[in-house]
């Protein structure tokens, strides 16, 4: 993994797409935050109505992380969050699926996607991206914290 | 001092975290229809919810399977809100698709209006889109509408008719 995490070509790729990910995704959210709080509600996983807080905050989350990852602001602390967040999904995902539920992913990429098996992959891959991203060994193109 | 703060990782969290909290909070706050901060579960229909025939304000209710029977047994317009496979699959009597969801709206008004009831359903309790769709509806301004929670499992296991 040292050449990947050694590689600028590799690592703001990787920026790239995870960043684009996540401020693509945010978009849908954030102008419809009832539609996602009830998205989050099908997994019934939050308790006493929160699924609303997280509705309100997930999106901008994912759309500050992204701009932050494009831009090069904050990357270790937009990749941990990164990684926080593909984990979060992961689990409430796994969790549906072993209870049975067939129900809308409400991931903000493709509409109508359910959750299923491969949501998991596509999640783990972008958390490995994350992950590289964290463990990066040079500072390219970061406007900040500046290199040096 | 100021380099070695703002290149603590959990500075950079917090950084994400605290504008993500105040910019979400702030544009909800701001807008003309904000959501509520805690999540209101949908309200069991009252007698005077299925009732009225003159409506007052809009109404979106939860109904259980003896309050789908009679309304089913009314001839009151049921949206299967499944996949389209599920709903060739079986579906109960008379439910229309709401796969094309234009054409739905178009169908529904033409039929009866917007003001007639209407009821969504899905697979059962856990399953959603029957909600989304009844909000979906009521956002195109039909004012009656209730989502049978139990849904097409309950009416299954119900033994009632229907329709492959």
């Amino acid at each position: 993994m040292r050449f990947i995490t050694q590689s600028s070509i590799f690592i703001i790729s990787f920026r790239l797409i995870i960043g684009g990910i996540l401020v693509f995704a945010s978009l849908d959210k954030i102008s419809a935050p009832g539609e996602f709080a009830r998205d989050i509600a099908h997994y019934h996983i939050l308790p006493l109505g929160t699924e609303n807080l997280l509705a309100l905050v997930l999106p901008w989350l994912e759309l500050t992380v992204g701009i932050g990852l494009i831009l090069g602001v904050f990357i270790t602390g937009a990749s941990i969050l990164s990684m926080t967040m593909m984990g979060m999904f992961i689990i409430a995902i796994g969790s549906a699926i072993l209870r049975g539920y067939n129900i809308e992913c409400g991931c903000g990429l493709k509409e109508g996607e359910m959750v299923g098996v491969g949501k998991i992959i596509e999640d783990s891959i972008y958390f490995l991206l994350a992950w590289l991203i964290y463990k990066r060994s040079g500072n390219w193109f970061e406007i900040l914290p500046k290199a040096g | 001092m100021k380099r070695i703060f703002i290149q603590n990782s959990l500075f950079q969290v917090l950084f994400f975290l605290i504008i993500s909290v105040v910019i979400g909070f702030g544009s909800n706050w701001l807008k003309d229809d904000p959501i509520p901060l805690f999540a209101v579960k949908l309200k069991i229909a009252t007698t005077d919810d299925l009732l009225s025939d003159i409506v007052t304000e809009s109404v979106l209710r939860a109904i259980g399977l003896d309050q789908a029977r009679k309304f089913h047994n009314e001839g009151v317009v049921f949206v299967d809100a499944r996949d389209l496979e599920y709903y060739e699959e079986g579906h109960i009597p008379g439910a229309w698709n709401s796969n094309h969801f234009m054409e739905l709206i178009f169908r529904l008004d033409s039929l009866q209006g917007k003001d007639r009831s209407i009821v969504t359903y899905c697979d059962g309790d856990d399953c959603g889109s029957s909600e989304d769709l009844a909000y979906d509806l009521q956002n195109e301004g039909f004012t009656k509408i209730f989502v049978f929670v139990g849904g097409w499992s309950e009416w299954q296991q119900a033994g009632y008719s229907i329709k492959k």
